[in-house]
């Protein structure tokens, strides 16, 4: 008959090994679903259907970065970020696309469509970090 | 496969059926700066300063846009032609006469409001396995409501609340091939911040997004 002690002591450690993993995973899904996020505001997406920014200076553009685990833009003196991403002109007329590249609603799309770019960094998370406790020498 | 232009004109029409306020068909006057009735009150039907009213059944049905409001007496930004008091009359704030559709040109008039919208095809993925599976389409239907800017957010709040209510989470609209159109739930509709848009405007911009779910051609 198996020694209860040592058997609990496995299965801690099991338990111990699962959270590690969990924890690298929930690390890295993080930085990369950030960085997805990114790409899919400033150079559009096909998970998500966003068109990317459009670029004339490069200004807007240049200035989505992540900052700790945000995207962060700032344009002095003036902001025109909204009205890029609404696709407003002057006087509220539509505003024409002369870029290009991008388009608008980048960031509406990847919001409201963040759900399978979600779902690929978890899959490639996974696939990277699986569980393994079948040897014994890791624990 | 979606038929994006029937999801659009889909979409479209239920947004035409929204009504902000109105009185009803009753007694009203037209004086030179507005209208005033003797019975019932505005604000109890729900007009507010800045909301853009549309008259019927005076010989001067313009619209305009409201400068102040009380019980019995809302006054207009614009005058127009005074008219002794009649009955059947009504005053109505719904969606703008005033309507960019996409792909259309327009010229923004000063002192009026008008939507614009926007339709946002989306992603598409096969979501059963299969050829024949089944393929979910993500489009995403955008309406901008401008309004007049330093007239207070209660205009521009009533219409886009109103907006968002004819398109509630898990609403469906069947089209003519019988692809059901649903308005998601997990993100749901909302509506934007309100901006200021030079000159005299002001902005709130709201997205629906939708789900569709269609056989695969292949």
């Amino acid at each position: 008959m198996r020694s209860t002690v040592s058997f609990s002591t496995s299965f801690r450690q099991q338990l111990n090994k699962i959270t590690r993993t969990l924890n690298v995973r929930v690390d890295e899904c993080e930085i990369e679903l950030l960085e997805e996020i990114l790409t899919s505001v400033k150079d559009g997406h096909p998970r998500t259907g966003a068109p990317g920014q459009p670029i004339k200076f490069g200004t807007l553009y240049d200035s989505m970065t992540i900052r700790g685990k945000s995207i962060y833009s700032k344009i002095e003196p003036f902001n025109y970020g909204p009205f890029i991403e609404e696709g407003i002109g002057a006087y509220g007329k539509k505003l024409t696309l002369r870029s290009a590249v991008g388009g608008f609603h980048s960031l509406k799309t990847t919001k409201l469509n963040f759900r399978w770019l979600a779902r690929d960094v978890a899959l490639r998370v996974k696939a990277r970090h699986p569980f393994n406790l079948k040897n014994s020498q890791e624990l | 496969m979606i038929d994006h232009h029937a999801v659009l004109l889909a979409a479209r029409n239920r947004l035409l059926g929204v009504e902000v306020c109105t009185t009803g068909a009753t007694t009203l006057t037209a004086t030179g700066t507005g209208f005033t009735r003797a019975a019932g009150s505005f604000i109890t039907d729900g007009f507010k300063v800045g909301m853009e009213v549309v008259p019927t059944g005076f010989a001067d049905n313009t619209p305009a846009v409201i400068l102040s409001v009380s019980a019995l007496a809302i006054t207009l930004r614009s005058t127009r032609t005074a008219e002794t008091a009649a009955g059947g009359r009504t005053l109505t704030v719904g969606i703008p006469p005033y309507r960019v559709w996409e792909n259309t040109d327009f010229e923004p008039v000063d002192d009026r409001w008008f939507i614009d919208e926007d339709y946002i095809p989306g992603p598409t993925e096969q979501f059963t396995i299969g050829p024949q599976g089944h393929l979910e389409h993500a489009p995403i239907y955008v309406v901008k409501v401008f309004g007049i800017s330093g007239s207070g957010v209660g205009a521009l709040y009533d219409v886009t609340k109103e907006i968002l209510g004819v398109f509630p989470p898990r609403y469906t609209m069947t089209l003519a091939d019988s692809t059901v159109v649903r308005v998601r739930s997990q993100p749901a509709p909302y509506s934007s911040q309100l901006m200021q848009v030079d000159p005299g405007r002001a902005v709130v911009t709201v997205s629906i997004p939708l789900l569709v779910r269609t056989t695969n051609p292949v």
